[in-house]
């Protein structure tokens, strides 16, 4: 009884966004992507708006956050892999090379482009990962494309899906950020899910918590903003 | 009857801290405080650095009015130089490792000077880059190498790209001789901007930097392009905000997300990793106020500890951590702090700690004996009462009945 008292106290503290406000907006984007139809599948931002926030001496707001549900679910990630892993990939349909493949891009900086550009995200077995630099030399590194490690202890489908799943936001001068947290075909729960999660680890973020918050949004590529707070 | 019960809580009370006490290994207390700002309240201190040769040191503060300060430290603080030639936020600061009388500051309008407080801190070098027409990046670390030799500098993403600048410390584009001294800069290892920079402590040609991109790289200076220096590329999958070497080729990082992971330069994965949630050590700290300020590494004694701390409207507290297997572990409790610290700097001879933060305070800590604090605390009894009430208040909030 104690527990779940306190519990609520803590939820109530978090959540100056109520839930049905949350399902309110997320109907709102859903519906209005609805009505007017594009012929592409929106992305559902949300966009936060900071105060008594001065960029040029407060700590940066930058960061990664895992999310509930999958945002980006056409993301492409390609295994850089040793032997095991080439086959566990194989068997699984998910693009994948060896490092003999990557020993015949030959440093060479075009092809090395070429491939990062191929793939949104890169996985690569400890033994490749380390060689990367060597390999490859700085061209993943310069097109944000770097790969996670995948080790042998974890699921190769659950950590591509922890990569599509992991969102990156980062505030540069101005006080406003925008980060995409969904699409338009996830369910309302599935984005309520997702908007909340991503609301309570940003606002955890800021030193003052609630009091650096100006506005919170959610959209939808092409639609109208909605209010959260 | 309500006597003895209260008697019977102050009791208990101070058995629990007993417990605290024996779980930290020590405390650091304030020796010196000094404020650098009476009449700003804005003005935070965000960067702070110091002279390691001698027992008596010299400390220099970074202010966000642009404005350095220095201080000797011997039986107290005593101001000794204001820097006010730096015309944009101060991004870093360093004296030169080799006199304690010419400090460097690097701004993030895209130049760093060398400033002689011999001579009242007139600014005797400046470097910047003269690549393009009047055009300065916008930098966002620095750092020195070992013997002074080398200066590099970390620039924010700018035109798609994402600089490192070396200049060679020698021949400075002072106004005297217009010589060019940017030896060059790499672009191709981050994406995004450059948050840290840390020279090794003694291989002057081995440099790591770290990006908000989420890399830590490790350069070879030694090779002739960007594609042979670039060794190991660590990727920490979050965003790098202080990165630093200690004990043998260790590299340590704070994430902008607060949490601390420690390398194996040449390893795939950091070899231990805290999150926030770690730096709660108590029922009572709440991880969404903690937060990280950096590792310091003494190289005489002790093992590398991490200093944190927790703000909160009620309290601001600071304490250095260890490493444990697979928690930190308090190793000393630092009473009497009053601000969010931004930055510290250890003297590794005396084992001083300086810190300073967004009150504008600084304060110079001293180790006191385990066994001598506990006397000590029976002095410091009066101040403490304010906060023994107010955890006794907690107490009572989450167990009403």
């Amino acid at each position: 009884m104690d527990f779940f008292w306190y519990l609520n106290f803590k939820t109530f503290e978090w959540s100056k966004v109520s839930r049905d406000t949350l399902y309110e907006c997320v109907n709102g984007v859903i519906n209005g992507s609805q009505e007017k139809k594009r012929n592409f599948v929106e992305t559902v931002e949300l966009q936060i708006g900071l105060k008594n926030y001065d960029p040029t001496k407060d700590k940066r707001f930058s960061g990664t956050v895992k999310l509930k549900n999958i945002p980006r679910p056409k993301m492409q990630v390609c295994i850089l892999g040793d032997q095991q892993h080439c086959d566990e990939a194989k068997a699984n349909g998910v693009p994948f090379m060896d490092a003999e493949a990557l020993k015949k891009l030959n440093k060479n900086k075009k092809l090395v482009k070429k491939l990062a550009k191929k793939y949104d995200a890169f996985l690569a077995s400890e033994s490749l990962i380390k060689q990367i630099p060597r390999l490859l030399g700085p061209g993943l590194n310069k097109a944000g494309k770097f790969p996670g490690l995948l080790s042998h202890q974890e699921s190769m489908v659950g950590k591509i899906d922890e990569v599509k799943a992991t969102i990156k936001f980062q505030m540069k001068k101005v006080l406003c950020l925008s980060v995409a947290v969904g699409h338009v075909e996830m369910s309302p729960d599935e984005l309520v899910q997702n908007v909340h999660l991503s609301i309570n680890f940003l606002v955890s973020l800021l030193k003052k918590h609630w009091q650096n918050v100006r506005s919170l949004h959610i959209k939808s590529s092409m639609g109208q903003p909605q209010r959260l707070y | 009857m309500s006597k003895i019960e209260e008697s019977l809580k102050r009791l208990s009370v101070d058995n629990n801290k007993a417990k605290c006490l024996a779980r930290s290994k020590g405390e650091y207390a304030v020796a010196f405080k000094e404020t650098v700002n009476s009449d700003d309240e804005q003005n935070y201190i965000l960067g702070l650095c110091g002279t390691q040769s001698e027992r008596d040191f010299r400390i220099a503060v970074a202010l966000a009015d642009h404005s350095c300060v220095v201080y000797s430290v011997n039986d107290g603080l005593s101001q000794t130089a204001v820097l006010k030639h730096n015309k944009s936020p101060i991004i870093g600061i360093k004296f030169s490792p080799t006199s304690k009388n010419i400090i460097y500051t690097a701004c993030e309008n895209g130049t760093v000077t060398a400033c002689d407080l011999r001579a009242k801190g007139k600014v005797v070098a400046e470097f910047k880059d003269n690549s393009e027409d009047g055009k300065l990046k916008p930098l966002a670390s620095f750092d020195l190498s070992c013997e002074e030799r080398l200066m590099a500098g970390g620039t924010e993403h700018i035109g798609g790209d994402a600089f490192i600048l070396f200049w060679d410390v020698r021949y400075s584009n002072s106004k005297l001789n217009g010589r060019d001294n940017l030896l060059g800069g790499y672009w191709e290892s981050h994406m995004d901007d450059v948050t840290s920079l840390a020279f090794h402590p003694t291989k002057r040609d081995a440099l790591a930097s770290g990006s908000t991109d989420g890399l830590i790289n490790v350069f070879d200076l030694k090779q002739s392009s960007e594609d042979q220096a670039l060794m190991y590329s660590l990727n920490t999958e979050s965003s790098v905000d202080r990165i630093g070497w200690f004990a043998n080729d260790n590299l340590w990082c704070t994430t902008h997300t607060h949490s601390l992971q420690l390398w194996k330069y040449d390893d795939a994965v950091p070899y231990l990793k805290f999150d926030r949630s770690d730096l709660a050590l108590s029922r009572n700290d709440d991880p969404d106020s903690c937060y990280l300020v950096r590792i310091h590494s003494p190289n005489s004694f002790g093992s590398p500890f991490l200093l944190a701390g927790s703000s909160s409207t009620k309290e601001e507290t600071l304490k250095c951590l260890s490493f444990g297997k697979n928690q930190l572990e308090l190793q000393y409790s630092m009473p009497g702090n009053e601000q969010v610290v931004r930055d510290s700097w250890l003297h590794e001879k005396s084992g001083c700690l300086v810190t300073g933060g967004e009150s504008g305070v600084i304060n110079v800590w001293k180790q006191s004996e385990p066994i001598k604090s506990q006397t000590n605390t029976n002095s410091k009894r009066p101040i403490k009462i304010g906060a023994e009430k107010s955890r006794n208040d907690k107490n009572h909030r989450s167990k009403p009945y």
